[in-house]
């Protein structure tokens, strides 16, 4: 063996440098969000003291932190109740869209006639018709469900089609020649292959959801949830409660958000947008 | 239950086939049967004439490749085969039953020319995924054991040297591997029919040139009827027991010839001048039928 030759399971020492240098840039990507939300903060805690903007007009956040501190209970009743009403609208929208995605991504002619009422949701700001919703289904829970439907039913439609029809055509080809059903290819192919396209959706649906919770919240004529606070909150001016409801909302949609990069990073280990 | 690799393959050859030594293998395979095959196709008013009155026999676990130029229908003529595309006329049997019959039988491997592997599966997954499909019909072949065990295709996976990857993504693997994996997904069917499009195509030549002789142990391993697309010619000849040319526009059949080398087929043989006189008859075949 000459000198310059390297044992076997030898780790040369530019390899393990180029290891460590690896280990600190993946430790220093997870705090980005935490300094880029602190800067945030710490930005906007320094324009509110140096300019002296008056309390009504921009509190602080460390004083909005301080209000949310003190009054726990308030806000993760409120929160329970708009949590409740995102999950059911999201849950719903998802197997509405997975429904009408199937039948799309198999028949054009269906997705053409689909396809125009998706738009037509889309480009109507629900905010135009959430009342109407209101007086057709009455006050309480249903409005809200429809109107959180509503505004995530078009971007898992949208994705649902893409994804379902991602797959390669060449498993499909495979599955047909073993005589694989039609259901055997949408729960074994297609299914998976949309999985990114889903996950996709689901992050953009998650502050769609709390939009249309709270909105729901506001016609509805219901007397909990972030999004009642609010209202009560811009009724009767109280500054503080008005925030402290804004953050509780900023609050859940990034842990509603963490919650599903976490599940798609752990179902999606296979797919190109997980890997390093 | 059956033993791994413990079922004599070969039956004699009814189209003058050249008796070989009988190899043990998991499946025995099965004769193909194509009478008078015509097929077109429409696109944008214009009809293409893809194959005219193509006859072609292949006996029981025999090596036939299709070779010719691009667009004289040799991927078209796989398919009508494995019942992935209808006929115009003529009749396709395999072991007397028809196309449709014979893939609800799962009597087709098909190995396409890109891997095509299941990006959410590993590779034992892979290999198996096939298998899987279809299971709740119940429907078994009269001939052959069904797919192969989880034992066997542990076999045909260490086979292929993929031994340390069942575990591995699809992502993880070079482009020769995925094409092995893909192989063994073929094998692992147990299938009396395995139909090949060009899946050497897309590799470099030194994993091309290893990849032949590992299709040729699988196949010797296995002995399934093997039907291969290839435009190599000396693929061709290290392969088969026959070869098909095919003549473009429309797609016929236009010669055959029979490939004398001895089996099994080693490397050294492709220096061996039996070798180079089927690879000048074949090309001077080619060179005939597209002028």
């Amino acid at each position: 063996m000459s000198d310059q030759s390297v044992k076997a399971g030898t780790v040369i020492p530019s390899a393990r440098a180029a290891v460590s240098r690896r280990r600190i840039v993946g430790s220093l990507l997870w705090t980005a969000p935490i300094v880029g939300v602190i800067t945030f903060l710490g930005f906007w805690q320094a324009l509110v003291s140096v300019l002296h903007v008056k309390r009504f007009v921009l509190p602080g956040p460390w004083s909005i932190v301080v209000h949310l501190a003190g009054a726990p209970g308030y806000y993760l009743r409120n929160a329970r109740s708009t949590v409740w009403e995102a999950l059911l609208g999201f849950v719903l929208a998802f197997f509405l869209a997975m429904a009408a995605a199937v039948v799309m991504a198999r028949s054009r002619y269906a997705e053409r006639a689909i396809a125009p009422l998706a738009v037509l949701i889309q480009v109507t700001p629900i905010i135009a018709y959430a009342p109407a919703v209101v007086i057709w289904l009455g006050f309480g829970l249903r409005p809200i469900l429809v109107i959180t439907s509503l505004v995530c039913f078009v971007p898992f439609l949208l994705n649902g089609v893409s994804g379902l029809r991602s797959v390669d055509p060449l498993l499909i080809e495979l599955a047909r020649s073993v005589d694989a059903s039609e259901r055997e290819v949408l729960v074994r192919l297609r299914f998976p292959s949309a999985l990114p396209f889903l996950f996709s959706a689901a992050r953009i649906n998650v502050g769609l959801a709390l939009i249309g919770a709270v909105l729901g919240e506001f016609f509805a004529g219901v007397s909990s949830g972030l999004g009642y606070a609010v209202k009560t909150a811009q009724a009767r001016n109280l500054v503080d409660q008005l925030w402290g409801s804004i953050f509780s909302l900023a609050i859940l949609g990034s842990v509603a958000t963490l919650l599903i990069s976490i599940v798609e990073r752990v179902t999606l280990r296979w797919h190109a947008s997980q890997r390093e | 239950m059956r033993a791994p690799f413990a079922v004599a393959r070969s039956r004699p050859g009814d189209w003058g086939v050249p008796d070989r030594v009988p190899i043990e293998g998991t499946v025995t395979g099965a004769a193909v049967s194509v009478v008078g095959v015509d097929k077109s196709f429409r696109r944008r008013g214009q009809r293409t004439h893809a194959l005219s009155r193509v006859d072609l026999n292949v006996a029981p676990g025999e090596l036939v490749s299709l070779l010719g130029p691009s667009g004289c229908g040799k991927s078209t003529l796989l398919r009508t085969i494995g019942g992935l595309i209808d006929v115009d006329a003529g009749t396709i049997s395999v072991d007397g039953v028809g196309p449709a019959v014979a893939r609800r039988e799962k009597r087709f491997g098909l190995v396409p020319q890109a891997p095509a592997l299941v990006p959410w599966l590993n590779v034992e997954d892979n290999v198996t995924f096939l298998a899987t499909l279809h299971r709740h019909r119940g429907v078994r072949r009269v001939d052959s054991g069904g797919p192969l065990s989880a034992h066997e295709v542990d076999e045909l996976i260490r086979a292929v040297g993929l031994d340390q990857f069942r575990k591995a993504w699809p992502h993880e693997l070079s482009g020769g591997m995925q094409q092995r994996a893909s192989l063994v997904r073929g094998f692992a069917l147990g299938a009396p029919v395995l139909l090949m499009d060009e899946p050497f195509a897309a590799l470099d030549e030194i994993t091309r040139a290893d990849a032949r002789y590992l299709l040729l142990d699988l196949w010797t391993r296995t002995g399934a009827t093997v039907v291969f697309v290839t435009h190599s010619i000396p693929e061709a000849v290290i392969l088969s027991d026959r070869v098909v040319v095919m003549a473009p526009r429309p797609g016929r059949v236009a010669a055959i010839e029979t490939i004398e080398l001895p089996r099994p087929r080693t490397p050294d043989m492709e220096d061996d001048p039996a070798f180079h006189d089927h690879v000048r008859r074949l090309r001077a075949v080619l060179r005939e039928t597209s002028t």
